[in-house]
């Protein structure tokens, strides 16, 4: 299944694309979507998410189809849209 | 005139003698300061004299849009309001959104130039180019939206009016200017309109505002720009809560200003928290030509009584909530609607709430001196009579309504230790010591400790995306030179500082200037404009007997560790940051720009006399 995954500031700047979609297997949590995302991004992504004790501990909200995301077992669905919102933004 | 999206004139009004007006603006003030902040400081430099004090009759205030207000242009739609600021004694420009800067456009006016002083009180009632001031006696006294709503009954619900409270009659020196729910809250502008015994100034107008591009392509553009906006994920969040989400977040890395800065957590942070607030969302409201929509406005029963407020601002929730030790999420709404009422910039009054809290906690202020109050942190059920009596200057609200700078002069025995603020400004929400960046921002913002000369958090939170270390010192002063500049020209075009961290950057903004006004700027050209800015501000403050050692964080954040914020949150000392932070804006060790600087900047000449005291 495709989903597509939204960047805000910083995340545009660090992954050099406003959003991009990623395909994933059916049945695929956030965290493999996080992981796919680690992968591609390498390993300062990952640590944006989970903290040394690998437990999801995410600097930026994450939103599926405008929805808050509070835990990385959501299961996620075709044509999803997940959103990696930042916290502080603009005064 | 020949760039588009100016009226090219600013409406003079004489309050003591009641004359009217106009003046130019001309090509070259627009080239190099665009509008707004840029032409604030350009004008008010060349028209005060050296040392101008806040209440001098001759102390302007000037009220000026920019090119983008009246167009599409996403968020563009704003105002600015710059004068002496009775807490700092130098410059002071806020902003504000609302539907007010359009309305003026289109009454034929850039801008308007308050001087001299009425005897009693007035308001300055503008139809098209018809100009009139009529009493408003009737009106002096009441709060800002019963003179909204008083107004409107006389001249019409069309009519777009911004007003002072309470708090600017009796010239409360962190007053604010109110229009609709928005404020121009900090520095104290709504005191300098209540000493020239300006109640209110309403504004309609009928015609428009002309722009340079072609009809199609600039409507294309600006519904691209709009849609742009509108579509990123963080303008949702604005839309669904506002700012709110920051405050649990900062508190769970020990960030959190907490009872005046003493610690950085706040056991009650969840209170602050998204889900509480959006339990208590009605509807959605926006400014003009804003697809963002952060007007939250909220209603819930307080005291028996119901509430209906807009705005959900972290700033407003966390200075008359964590850092006064209150963790209820209802009081500390109601009170920052009580600040809206009155009139009263809210991070100050909460801050000098703390403070004071603080002093009583010392022992420097007396039970016998509080009225009755019960100056303990944490209690929330204080902040609504005390800051009516600050309002009103009753009791120990006289003193408090002073400010922290003057306030802790007074009690002296130390207490300026703990009175959090930069060259008289009290201190946001940010920690100094948590975020090294916004420290030294704070340090060298002009008019102040002002977190929106320079929103460094978003690139010092997520610093672990790159090399950027919150706590470091290294790099910071490029990035807040950089971000001064940047925002020294969103602040004159004049767009809102919620879009900076997403949808546009410098190209967007640069590509609407030029659509909107025909000019041909570029990033270079941009940057540059900004610098120069933020270099006349600096003469400005040098002119006033500013200098390099108001460039000073309080001496809390620079001799205590920021309680339970880590012990990497140690005491902050900007020094290294600073001679950095000079040699990059190519001023010398005394912070002074130097005259190759200014040459470079178009800033020598007999146009910008450089003052005795600030000779380079």
């Amino acid at each position: 299944m495709q989903i597509l995954v939204l960047y805000t500031v910083p995340l545009t700047e660090f992954t050099g694309k406003k959003h991009e979609p990623i395909e994933l297997p059916e049945g695929a949590a956030l965290r493999d979507l996080l992981h796919r995302l680690g992968e591609l991004h390498g390993s300062r992504f990952w640590k944006a998410f989970y903290n040394d004790a690998q437990e999801f501990q995410p600097m930026f909200s994450v939103t599926r189809n405008g929805a808050l995301v509070e835990a990385d077992d959501v299961l996620l669905a075709e044509d999803d849209q997940i959103a990696l919102v930042a916290h502080f933004a603009g005064g | 005139m020949r760039y588009k999206g100016y009226i090219g004139r600013l409406l003079s009004v004489d309050l003591g003698t009641g004359a009217f007006g106009e003046l130019p603006l001309v090509e070259a003030s627009a080239e190099q300061f665009i509008g707004g902040r840029g032409l604030a400081v350009s004008m008010l430099y060349q028209r005060l004299p050296p040392k101008a004090r806040p209440y001098d009759e001759g102390n302007d205030l000037l009220i000026l849009t920019g090119p983008a207000a009246g167009t599409p242009f996403p968020t563009g739609s704003r105002l600015a309001v710059s004068t002496i600021s009775p807490l700092t004694g130098t410059l002071t420009t806020g902003y504000m959104g609302g539907h007010w800067a359009p309305e003026l456009k289109y009454a034929g006016w850039d801008g308007i130039l308050l001087t001299g002083r009425a005897e009693k009180p007035v308001a300055l009632v503008i139809s098209d180019r018809k100009v009139k001031l009529v009493d408003a006696a009737a009106q002096w006294g009441m709060d800002t939206q019963e003179t909204q709503a008083a107004l409107a009954e006389t001249n019409g619900r069309t009519v777009k009016t911004m007003c002072i409270g309470p708090a600017g009659e009796n010239l409360v020196r962190f007053a604010a200017i109110a229009h609709e729910q928005h404020l121009v809250g900090r520095g104290g502008a709504g005191a300098i309109m209540g000493h020239k015994k300006l109640k209110a100034i309403c504004v309609e107008g009928s015609g428009g505002v002309e722009v340079d591009a072609p009809p199609d392509r600039f409507s294309d553009r600006m519904r691209a720009m709009q849609s742009t906006v509108q579509q990123d994920p963080i303008a949702l969040r604005f839309r669904q809560i506002g700012t709110a989400s920051g405050i649990p977040k900062k508190n769970g890395i020990g960030a959190l200003p907490t009872r005046n800065f003493q610690s950085g957590r706040f056991e009650h942070a969840g209170e602050y928290g998204p889900e509480p607030l959006k339990a208590l969302i009605r509807r959605y409201e926006s400014c003009a030509q804003c697809p963002i929509s952060c007007g939250s406005v909220v209603e819930f029963d307080f005291d028996g009584a119901p509430v209906l407020s807009e705005r959900l601002e972290h700033e407003s929730h966390w200075s008359l909530g964590p850092l006064c030790d209150v963790g209820d999420l209802k009081a500390t709404l109601r009170a920052s609607d009580t600040c809206d009422r009155l009139g009263m910039d809210t991070i100050s009054a909460g801050v000098t709430i703390a403070f004071a809290m603080e002093a009583r906690q010392e022992g420097l202020l007396k039970d016998a001196d509080l009225d009755g109050l019960d100056l303990a942190w944490g209690n929330a059920a204080l902040l609504d009579p005390l800051l009516r009596r600050i309002a009103r200057r009753e009791g120990i609200g006289d003193l408090l309504a002073e400010g922290v700078r003057l306030v802790a002069d007074r009690l002296d025995h130390g207490s300026q230790h703990y009175a959090m603020h930069v060259k008289g400004l009290e201190l946001p929400a940010f920690e100094p010591r948590a975020f090294t960046g916004m420290g030294l921002n704070f340090a060298t913002a002009s008019r102040g400790a002002d977190h929106n000369r320079a929103f460094t958090i978003a690139a010092e939170f997520y610093g672990i995306l790159g090399d950027l270390d919150r706590f470091e010192h290294h790099g910071k002063a490029q990035m807040v030179r950089d971000l001064q500049d940047y925002s020294a020209v969103i602040d004159s075009i004049i767009a809102c500082m919620f879009t900076i961290d997403f949808s546009t950057d410098v190209d967007l903004f640069c590509e609407a200037i030029n659509l909107i006004t025909g000019m041909s700027i570029d990033k270079t050209e941009y940057y540059r404009i900004g610098e120069r800015i933020n270099n006349l501000e600096r003469l400005f403050n040098l002119r006033q007997g500013l200098g390099h050692g108001d460039d000073a964080l309080p001496p809390r954040i620079r001799q205590e560790a920021a309680g339970s914020a880590g012990d990497q949150a140690a005491p902050l000392d900007i020094s290294r940051m600073l001679e950095e932070y000079y040699s990059l804006r190519g001023w010398d060790d005394r912070g002074v720009p130097t005259p190759g600087k200014l040459a470079a900047l178009g800033l020598s000449g007999a146009d910008w006399p450089v003052a005795s005291g600030s000779q380079p």
